[in-house]
């Protein structure tokens, strides 16, 4: 009769163990950061409904340091997002889009053009538009 | 590195030369052993050594109990997957010159229930590779009649019938993914896998994307119901590692986002259209 | 076929709000994590008056939410996800406090784009 094969016992701990996991681990927490941000930003959007006194209240405690740092980290991790979703992007895509082969260095270039393309527009429209 | 006499003493060694490495392979023999320890085997170094042909030495002149699996010595057949100082990797394409000096670790591939030494059990992976049915299905339902001027009928036809032709942009479609020699590393390399062993997996789920691309084949809605499930398409998170370990390059990865792409129509579609056209 | 499970839907909205967030993320932190409280802006966005009429255009309110509320839903699945990878449960609780979470953050956000 067939012996029941062996099973290792495994590591809850497997993420730390290659680099490829590490990296992995590292994109994920991305999400932690963004998501923190954003519920800040809607805080925000309520201080500023709430009148002038909330949302200097507001924009008063964005100045903190704690809260600097926090938005620095957010924006290395939201590169971390970008990048790392830019790179595999084109490995969601049909092989062929409109009968042309699509050509993953191209898909990820073309990425980062609309990029810089969205954060200049919005730099611009702040900086012109106000 | 000094290598010990009774190890090295043997008329059929290559190799006398002075230098030596080791391996330290995992041994497990149901009935001998309770769990799985290392042996380290000493063995001579020869630059232009497969990890298999420093298998097939140690199983010639050191100890024949030690079990692997191998075949075709050219990353053809996909038997001798196995982990290298932990990556997995077919051992007739990893060589002792790029370990040297260092002793090796080998171990049987991971996420897998060992059935004797570097033996893995398969079993569960065939099970899941079969649920994908990876053939052709109805091949010629859309094949011309054969007959010049006849329409071409969806009715089955006898391969007398004609050809199925293809031409290359439809075969670019699935090529690569064709290429699946089932060694089962990318099921090593993948830690959803691990935490989930009723995941479908890698290969499985590349196979049915291989097929279901095919412009033959009219077998994508047999397919459905194994991708479609949460532990099909829906358990990978996109860790990316199984394209990197792939000694074929099939990118496994971009086989299940694309089938994901593919689920997600499915799923739309079965609330837009009609009960009865689901 | 009949699906068991919602898991394309989740998804989904997974991918779009990656998308949305990859293109429109940093430069949002860049804005009002760093730029806005630094002082670096034009006088104007430190003008209660114009900030507050900037935010009550349609089109800036329907960009704050489908950004704010796609992001939020991208990073639920992705904390949902962590969860399992971490070994925590991924029961119904886990999924209330990712998805539900998110939900309901961009619901309050609607209401207040709404009442602004």
């Amino acid at each position: 009769m067939r012996q029941s094969p062996y099973h290792r016992p495994r590591d809850p701990f497997w993420y730390m163990r290659r680099s490829v996991y590490r990296r992995y681990m590292v994109r994920e927490a991305t999400s932690v950061f963004i998501g923190l941000w954003m519920l800040n930003l809607i805080l925000g959007i309520l201080q500023l409904s709430r009148g002038e006194a909330a949302w200097t209240a507001w924009l008063t405690w964005q100045q903190h340091p704690l809260m600097l740092t926090f938005s620095g980290l957010t924006l290395i991790m939201a590169m971390v997002h970008t990048t790392t979703w830019f790179a595999i992007a084109p490995k969601a895509m049909p092989k062929f889009i409109a009968g042309k082969a699509v050509v993953h260095q191209q898909v990820v270039i073309g990425h980062w053009l609309v990029f810089g393309l969205v954060s200049l527009f919005l730099l611009v429209a702040v900086y012109w538009g106000a | 590195m000094t290598i010990p006499a009774t190890d090295n003493t043997s008329e059929t060694a290559p190799s006398k030369s002075e230098a030596g490495i080791t391996l330290e392979i995992l041994r497990y023999i149901p009935g001998t052993h309770s769990e799985p320890t290392f042996q380290r085997f000493e063995i001579p170094y020869v630059e232009d050594w497969s990890m298999l042909d420093a298998l097939g030495y140690i199983k010639d002149e050191l100890d024949s109990s030690l079990s692997y699996r191998w075949s075709c010595r050219m990353a053809v057949c996909g038997s001798c997957g196995m982990m290298f100082d932990g990556v997995p990797k077919l051992a007739c394409e990893t060589f002792l010159r790029d370990y040297y000096p260092r002793p090796i670790r080998v171990e049987p591939l991971e996420n897998f229930g060992i059935e004797r030494d570097l033996v893995i059990d398969q079993e569960p992976f065939l099970e899941k590779l079969e649920s994908v049915k990876p053939y052709i299905i109805d091949a010629m339902a859309n094949a011309p009649s054969g007959k010049p001027g006849a329409p071409a009928g969806h009715e089955r036809e006898t391969i007398q019938a004609g050809e199925n032709r293809q031409t290359p942009k439809e075969l670019a479609l699935f090529d690569q993914y064709s290429m699946c020699i089932n060694c089962l590393l990318c099921y090593s390399a993948c830690p959803q896998f691990g935490l989930n062993p009723a995941f479908l997996g890698p290969a499985a789920i590349s196979l049915a994307h291989r097929y279901n691309q095919d412009n033959r084949d009219q077998g994508n809605a047999d397919r459905a119901p194994a991708l479609n499930e949460e532990d099909g398409v829906w358990s990978c998170t996109f860790v990316g590692y199984c394209s990197e370990v792939c000694p074929k390059s099939v990118d496994p990865a971009s086989a299940i986002q694309q089938e994901k792409v593919r689920g997600a129509t499915d799923w739309a579609l079965s609330w837009l259209l009609p009960k009865g056209a689901r | 076929m009949r699906w068991k499970h919602h898991e394309p839907f989740f998804w989904s909205l997974f991918g779009a709000g990656g998308v949305i967030s990859a293109f429109c993320v940093p430069v949002m932190v860049l804005l009002t994590g760093f730029l806005l409280p630094l002082h670096l802006l034009p006088e104007a966005a430190y003008n209660y008056e114009s900030l507050h009429a900037l935010a009550q255009n349609l089109w800036v309110k329907g960009a704050i939410l489908v950004i704010v509320a796609l992001s939020l839903w991208h990073c639920a699945h992705r904390i949902f996800h962590g969860l399992h990878d971490v070994g925590v449960s991924t029961g119904p609780l886990a999924r209330t406090l990712t998805y539900g979470l998110a939900g309901l953050s961009s619901l309050a956000l609607l209401i207040l784009l709404l009442t602004l």
